[in-house]
């Protein structure tokens, strides 16, 4: 089936089975490898995508799903000034250790500025709560989203 | 042959031919028949794609009900003034904000997995599905439409159409949700509870026990003999309420709790709601 959606800014179509995880069409098709498999069930955010600008688990997303909406994943967010403020944050409160989770950590990061740009420690527990993190426990995550937070005044 | 209707009348009508898989957000169907990664999902059925049919995505407000159309994502009912507080606060204990972004309370229902917090609170609040299919309409309440284990009174032509919540006022509900994590984490044991109180005395009152039976366990039987009783009446008999409660929550042993504890926790939750009152 031919599915058409827009994916990082430009409108691309897939001709293939809609029952297909959006995770594997990004990464075998567009060679998108930042948007990464960990658990494949939903609970650990590494798959992390923007939809229609929300993070949304692209493990549990079938093609069917993403026709004519709008996906974003990190290779298109890093083109941003948003994409900048947040990257420098996390490196200054040291927040990525392996990195694996980082896409993921960073999509649900833009997800909750752009919808609240000064969230509490609170709503940035909440915002992250889908997203795993085995290296740095987590309060480094949370620091970063505050810097880029109060760093990034007026991007988002 | 999958297929992704654009609206309600050509789903209904491609659910005549033969048998699909309906999928709404997905979160419960492809973990259910996911399979090795890089793989597609092993489904035995073509599937139906209903999330962005414009007739299933709809929260109306009447004096009788709020009714909510079966594909409204948690993120919209979240972000919706006329859906009850007690409906978001269950809501905000689902999953993570991914996973609410997408996931349905149509699905939610449909998928009738024990654990369903959404049901859990919906049954509390007699709500009602509205079900249909090319040729027919019904109307029935959810503790009826689940009838067990992972089942449902759906026939394989019909869809959910909508939810609709009666449209009162409780002075009391509240939904206690105890899982392994805050976030992500499948109920070991969820309690709705909803009552009101007229001149001192209980005029309504509604306790739903999620994961500590086959199905939600809604007790209207039991829940009639508290109305017309005083608050203070109800505190000085908790333990006989709990009794009254205690040989229809049946929980059983799995990876996520035991059948002991699911039981002695959902016996202390009644306690806890009434000394709330
Ligand atoms: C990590 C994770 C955490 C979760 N946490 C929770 C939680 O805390 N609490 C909770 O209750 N659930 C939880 N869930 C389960 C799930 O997210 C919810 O049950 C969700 O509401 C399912 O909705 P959906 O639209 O994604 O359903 P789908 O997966 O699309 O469908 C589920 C079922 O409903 C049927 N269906 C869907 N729409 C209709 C319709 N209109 N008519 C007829 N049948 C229909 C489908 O055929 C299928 O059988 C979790 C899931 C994951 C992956
Ligand atoms: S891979 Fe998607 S949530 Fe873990
Ligand atoms: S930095 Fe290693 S998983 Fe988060």
């Amino acid at each position: 089936m031919m599915i058409k959606f827009t994916l990082n800014g430009q409108l691309v179509e897939v001709s293939s089975d809609p029952s297909r995880r959006l995770l594997d069409v990004l990464r075998q098709d567009f060679s998108l490898i930042g948007v990464k498999e960990g658990c494949g069930e939903g609970e650990c955010g590494a798959c992390s995508i923007l939809f229609n600008h929300h993070v949304v688990n692209s493990c549990l997303l079938p093609l069917g799903n993403v026709m004519n909406q709008d996906i974003i994943t990190i290779e298109g967010f890093k083109t941003t000034a948003r994409y900048q403020a947040i990257e420098q944050a996390y490196i200054d409160a040291g927040a990525v250790q392996c990195g694996f989770c980082t896409p993921g950590m960073v999509m649900a990061t833009e997800s909750l500025l752009h919808l609240n740009p000064t969230p509490t420690d609170a709503e940035i527990r909440i915002a992250l709560s889908g997203n795993l993190c085995r290296c740095t426990g987590y309060n480094m995550i949370v620091e970063a989203v505050k810097l880029a937070s109060e760093r990034g005044k007026g991007l988002w | 042959m999958h297929h992704i209707p654009q609206t309600l009348d050509e789903a209904l009508e491609i659910l005549n031919n033969r048998h699909y898989q309906v999928i709404a957000g997905g979160t419960d169907i492809m973990v259910q028949y996911r399979s090795w990664s890089e793989t597609l999902p092993k489904l035995n059925k073509p599937l139906l794609f209903v999330s962005q049919i414009p007739e299933l995505n709809f929260i109306n407000e009447s004096d009788e009900f709020i009714e909510i159309g079966a594909c409204t994502t948690y993120e919209h009912l979240l972000n919706s003034p006329i859906i009850p507080k007690i409906l978001k606060d269950t809501i905000i204990d689902i999953a993570a904000p991914g996973i609410r972004y997408v996931g349905t309370i149509g699905g939610n229902i449909a998928n009738a997995s024990p654990a369903a917090d959404g049901v859990c609170t919906l049954i509390a609040l007699d709500a009602l599905v509205e079900i249909v299919s090319s040729e027919t309409f019904r109307i029935e309440k959810i503790c009826d439409f689940i009838t067990g284990v992972k089942t449902t009174s759906l026939k394989p032509n019909e869809l959910i159409r909508s939810i609709r919540i009666p449209n009162m006022f409780h002075e009391h509900a509240r939904f206690y949700k105890i899982g392994g994590r805050k976030a992500d984490a499948i109920s070991k044991v969820a309690l709705a509870s909803v009552c009101n109180v007229s001149e001192g005395r209980i005029t309504k009152w509604r306790l739903a026990f999620g994961a500590v039976g086959p199905k939600v366990v809604s007790l209207p039987l039991i829940d009639e003999k508290m109305v017309g009783k005083t608050v203070e009446e109800l505190k000085e008999t908790i333990e006989s309420i709990q009794a009254t409660y205690a040989p229809f929550i049946k929980p059983i042993d799995d990876q996520r709790s035991t059948a002991v504890y699911r039981k002695e926790v959902a016996l202390n939750l009644i306690k806890g709601f009434i000394e709330s009152l």
